[in-house]
C-alpha cells in the first residue's frame, strides 16, 4: 500500500484507536462485548482496506466551508443554546438546500466538529482550526471507506483530536 | 443496567434507521439532509420530553449518521435494522468514551457499520464451511 494511503486511512483510525484506548482502560463491564466488537470492526476494515483507492486533491472551498460550518454548528449549539443536536440538524438542512452535493458534505462534516462540548474544546478558534482541517483530511481522503455511514463524523474526531492534542 | 431503557433505546434507533432510510429512498433526500432531518427530529423531541433524552437523542442522531452508508453497504431496510441496533449497543455502552469530542457519535455509526460488514463476512465464511463439509459427506 502506498505511504499517501497508508496516511489517510490512519487519520480515519485514529479515533477508534483512541476509543479503543479509553475501553480497554474502562475495566467496569462491557469489556467482552467491547472485544467482539472491535473483533467484527478489524475484520469488516480488512474488507475495505481491498479496495484499490487513491487521495484526492486539496482545494481552498472545502477548507472554507469546513471552518464556517465548524464555527455556525458551535455558535447555534453553545452560545445560543440549541444543544449540538438541533444546532447541527440546522446547519445540516442549510447545507443540503443551498450549497452543492459535494460542498453540503463537507459542512455537515465541520458541524460535527462544532458539536464538541465547551468543555471539551472550549474557543471559538480551535473549532475554527479543526473546522479548517476537516476540510483538508475530507478531500485527502474522499476515496478512503467510500460510502460507509459515519466517516464524516470520524474525520470529525480526527480533526478536534489533533486540536485537543495541539494545544 | 436498567434492560428497559436498552429496550426502549434500541426501539429509537431502529425507527431512526428506518425514518433515515426511508427518506432517502422514497422522498430522494441527499444523505446529508436526512440524516439532518433526523437528527434535528431527535434533538427536538428527546431531551425536553425525557429524563435521558440526551442519551435517546445521540443514539438517534448516530444511527442517522450510520444510514447515510451508500447503496453498495447498507442496500435495504433489512440491512440497516443491525447495524441501528449495533449503534445503540455502541452509544449505550460508549458514553464515557471520547466525551465531548465532536464527531464521536460519527465514529460510533462508522464502527456499528464495519462490525456489521465484519459479521457478514462471518457469516459467509460459516456458510462456506458448512456447503464445503456438505458436499464432502455426499461425496
Amino acid at each position: 500500500m502506498r505511504f499517501d494511503i497508508m496516511l489517510a486511512h490512519l487519520i480515519l483510525l485514529l479515533p477508534v484507536a483512541v476509543l479503543s484506548y479509553q475501553k480497554l482502560h474502562d475495566l467496569q463491564g462491557g469489556l467482552v462485548v467491547g472485544l467482539i466488537l472491535l473483533v467484527l470492526y478489524v475484520l469488516g476494515l480488512s474488507q475495505l482496506l481491498r479496495t484499490p483507492e487513491k487521495v484526492g486533491r486539496l482545494t481552498l472551498s472545502s477548507v472554507v466551508i469546513g471552518c464556517a460550518g465548524a464555527v455556525a454548528t458551535y455558535l447555534l449549539s453553545v452560545h445560543w443554546g440549541y444543544g449540538p443536536f438541533v444546532a447541527s440538524g440546522i446547519v445540516g438542512i442549510f447545507a443540503a438546500r443551498f450549497l452543492t452535493l459535494e460542498h453540503s458534505i463537507i459542512a455537515y462534516a465541520a458541524a460535527f466538529v462544532g458539536m464538541s462540548s465547551a468543555l471539551t474544546v472550549p474557543e471559538v478558534w480551535m473549532i475554527a482550526l479543526a473546522g479548517a482541517i476537516i476540510g483538508v483530511i475530507y478531500d485527502y481522503t474522499s476515496d478512503c471507506f467510500k460510502g460507509i455511514g459515519g466517516k464524516l463524523g470520524t474525520l470529525a474526531a480526527s480533526a478536534v483530536l489533533v486540536v485537543l492534542f495541539l494545544f | 443496567m436498567d434492560w428497559a431503557f436498552l429496550a426502549f433505546l434500541l426501539a429509537v434507533c431502529a425507527a431512526a434507521g428506518f425514518l433515515t432510510l426511508y427518506l432517502r429512498q422514497r422522498f430522494g433526500l441527499s444523505n446529508v439532509e436526512a440524516s439532518a432531518w433526523v437528527t434535528l427530529g431527535a434533538g427536538l423531541l428527546f431531551p425536553p420530553f425525557f429524563a435521558q433524552g440526551i442519551l435517546l437523542a445521540a443514539a438517534a442522531t448516530c444511527v442517522s449518521y450510520a444510514g447515510m452508508s451508500s447503496d453498495n453497504w447498507v442496500p435495504t431496510q433489512l440491512r440497516m435494522l443491525p447495524i441501528s441496533l449495533v449503534c445503540g449497543i455502541i452509544v449505550y455502552g460508549g458514553q464515557a468514551l471520547l466525551p465531548g469530542v465532536g464527531g464521536r457519535l460519527g465514529t460510533f455509526a462508522a464502527f456499528a457499520v464495519l462490525v456489521c460488514v465484519g459479521l457478514r463476512r462471518v457469516v459467509f465464511i460459516v456458510q462456506g464451511l458448512r456447503m464445503n463439509s456438505q458436499e464432502t459427506a455426499n461425496s
